[in-house]
């Protein structure tokens, strides 16, 4: 038998065959296993109209996030023309060290095959630990394209991410909303889309530098579906809002939903539904708030006649206030509001609109 | 027009027999509503053509492909093995691409439900169109011929609007008209004489760690109720005038 060297241990024997170390040992002293990645990645959504474009708040977020975790670099990765450039700065304030600006010429709507294409060629070249996007509709699309292209692990519609030495663990409500399931993924990145509004934007530094990368791109060949008439789409989500007036099935009847919408008018507030409302056609399910809605973490929220079913809490129970007004103490709602009315929704909004009456006319007077 | 149908059985949802330490499938099981919206949407776009359905699941999961064959679907096919077990997403994508690559190659679009009732991670659609290298529509809320195109409404972004669906593309339904329709005795009988076909995953020829729990990239770590309750201020609302100020207090901007 050849004596074949080895320099994997301390030990001078020959080890050919006889080696007693494990595999496990080996794989420990070299670090075989070690996860070579670093830096977090984002997905920024932007939404493209005149001049510059606008970057989605939920992209905000997960920068700010990203650099809370506060063990690796963040990387956001922007897609579009020339004008994504003058972005930068606002993605560097909100936590961004590194931007990739993937361009070309004809790069302005979402276009999944290029944008899959586009972000995977990033991901090969930087090797991130994560990957992150909005849980948005472009978001779920991309993350899905990119994940399978990948091959690795994709958790959508995360509400919580922690990482623990370099493994994220994404919380995403499941079964309806009434379990949280946590994920940990195998392989490199460790993608997770996340709903809008789930985490703060905090810490924003103005004047924060970063490096801009360009990455220019071809367009990726590959049917898309065209459109038929020419409306013109916007690709991105709304602009979150900060006062939601919400009706439930308790609101009874057309006469009282009226008088929902005048308060919220007058409050400057959006009104929303709870899936209830939708399925009496009462409202449009793009104002329906939950699991299978919208997710919102508005100043404040204010449930009327709204039973607070795990399915409806999913997406708005990060409010900062909640209001509940609801009849029976014993609905679910009141347990996460702040603040609990019991009491009639109609006779409710009858003393409100009487009560922003007043103060106008108090206001008018005044200033008369 | 040759459509094939992908559809999940869930846990009817509304029933909140959950067990709260495990991904219980006990109670009540029910075609996953948003995949009604596509047996539907397959029923009306069908014409002299053929429609088949698959699924992936245990056993009991042939009972979504009886609704499928009661209302519309010409054949279907279930994928039932112990090795899918424990499947995520990328598998069930990679499992359900080999059985259309392998057995129905031929179609002109592929239908499915957005969202599942259960897992509701809205990923599978656009995961197994990346499979099949094929364009997806996601969020479709109808899909109807017109001067012989097919047309779909997609809402994206809250914004809708009326898309060509591309040929051999795979379209996800968020709605649909006339669900919960109920099969007449026709059906019913006309049902009994279709075909169910069972593919394991050696018919596949899948590796054990290319499906289920193995050839799954993400792992279930731990499972728990959610609890989203704060502490708070409780009002009846007799006492009008304190809670209206303080409603109106909190929207003018004061913090509770
Ligand atoms: C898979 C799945 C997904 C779902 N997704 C969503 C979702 O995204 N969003 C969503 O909202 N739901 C969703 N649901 C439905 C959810 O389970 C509830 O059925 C729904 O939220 C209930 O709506 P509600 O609170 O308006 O109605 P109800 O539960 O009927 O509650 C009405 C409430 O109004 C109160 N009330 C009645 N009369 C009065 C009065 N005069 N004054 C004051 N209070 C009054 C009652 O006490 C009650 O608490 C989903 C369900 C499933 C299975």
């Amino acid at each position: 038998m050849k004596e074949e060297s080895c320099s994997t241990c301390p030990s001078k024997s020959a080890c050919a065959g006889g080696c007693e170390r494990s595999d496990a040992e080996m794989a420990e002293m070299y670090d075989l296993d070690a996860d070579t990645t670093e830096g977090h990645m984002v997905w920024v959504e932007l939404e493209h109209g005149e001049g510059v474009p606008k970057v989605s708040e939920v992209s905000l977020e997960l920068l700010s996030k990203a650099k809370r975790f506060g063990d690796q670099r963040v990387i956001a990765v922007a897609f579009g023309r020339e004008s994504v450039r003058e972005i930068a700065p606002v993605l560097y304030s909100h936590g961004a060290d590194t931007v990739y600006h993937v361009r070309n010429p004809s790069l302005i709507d979402f276009h999944l095959p290029t944008f899959a294409h586009g972000l995977t060629t990033v991901v090969e070249r930087v090797r991130p630990n994560t990957l992150l996007m909005g849980a948005t509709d472009l978001g779920m699309e991309l993350a899905a394209t990119v994940a399978w292209q990948l091959k690795v692990g994709l958790t959508a519609d995360c509400t919580g991410l922690d990482i623990e030495r370099g493994v994220l663990r994404m919380t995403r409500p499941t079964f309806g909303g009434n379990l949280m399931a946590t994920i940990v993924s195998e392989g490199r990145p460790q993608m997770a889309t996340v709903r809008p509004g789930a985490f703060p934007v905090e810490e924003i530094e103005e004047g924060r530098r970063g490096t801009l990368i360009n990455w220019p791109i071809k367009m990726v060949e590959g049917t898309v579906a065209e459109q038929v008439s020419d409306v013109d789409v916007q690709d991105c989500a709304s602009e979150p809002t900060e006062l939601i007036i919400s009706v439930g099935a308790g609101i009874g009847n057309l006469r009282n939903l009226e008088l929902a919408k005048e308060a919220a008018e007058r409050l400057g507030a959006e009104l929303a539904c709870s899936r209830s409302v939708v399925e009496k056609g009462w409202m449009e399910q793009t104002s329906q708030i939950g699991q299978t809605g919208r997710s919102v973490s508005p100043r404040v929220y204010l449930a009327l006649g709204v039973s607070g079913a795990a399915q409806h809490q999913v997406g708005m129970s990060r409010s900062k206030n909640i209001i509940a007004v609801n009849n029976d103490p014993e609905a679910n709602i009141h347990q996460i509001a702040n603040v609990s009315i019991i009491g009639d929704v109609g006779e409710f909004l009858k003393r409100l609109l009487e009560r922003l009456d007043r103060l106008d006319r108090a206001n008018g007077a005044s200033e008369a | 027009m040759r459509i094939l149908l992908m559809v999940k059985q869930v846990p009817d949802t509304n029933t909140n027999l959950l067990d709260e330490s495990k991904f219980s499938r006990k109670g009540p099981m029910v075609l996953n509503p948003q995949c009604e919206y596509a047996l539907d949407a397959a029923a009306a776009l069908k014409g002299d053509g053929r429609v088949v359905a698959f699924t992936m699941g245990p056993s009991k999961a042939r009972h979504a492909l009886f609704r499928c064959l009661e209302l519309g679907a010409d054949l279907a096919y279930h994928l039932c093995d112990s090795d899918f077990a424990g499947s995520d997403v990328w598998a069930t994508a990679n499992t359900l691409s080999k059985a259309i690559m392998e057995f129905e190659p031929e179609f002109d679009i592929i239908l499915c439900g957005g969202h599942a009732a259960d897992a509701e991670t809205g990923l599978l659609p656009t995961m197994l169109a990346a499979a099949l290298g094929i364009p997806v529509i996601n969020r479709c809320r109808g899909i109807r011929y017109e001067g012989g195109s097919l047309i779909a409404n997609r809402e994206r972004n809250g914004i809708p609007s009326e898309l060509i669906v591309p040929s051999k593309s795979l379209v996800s339904m968020i709605q649909g008209s006339n669900v919960h329709r109920l099969p007449s005795l026709k059906d019913l009988q006309d049902a009994r004489a279709k075909q169910i076909k069972t593919l394991d995953r050696g018919s596949l020829g899948l590796r054990k760690d290319e499906c289920g729990a193995s050839g799954s990239f993400t792992k279930v770590d731990a499972v728990f109720a959610a609890d989203h309750s704060r502490e708070g201020i409780e009002l009846v609302l007799d006492d009008t005038d304190t809670a209206l100020d303080l409603v109106i207090d909190v929207f003018q901007g004061d913090e509770r």
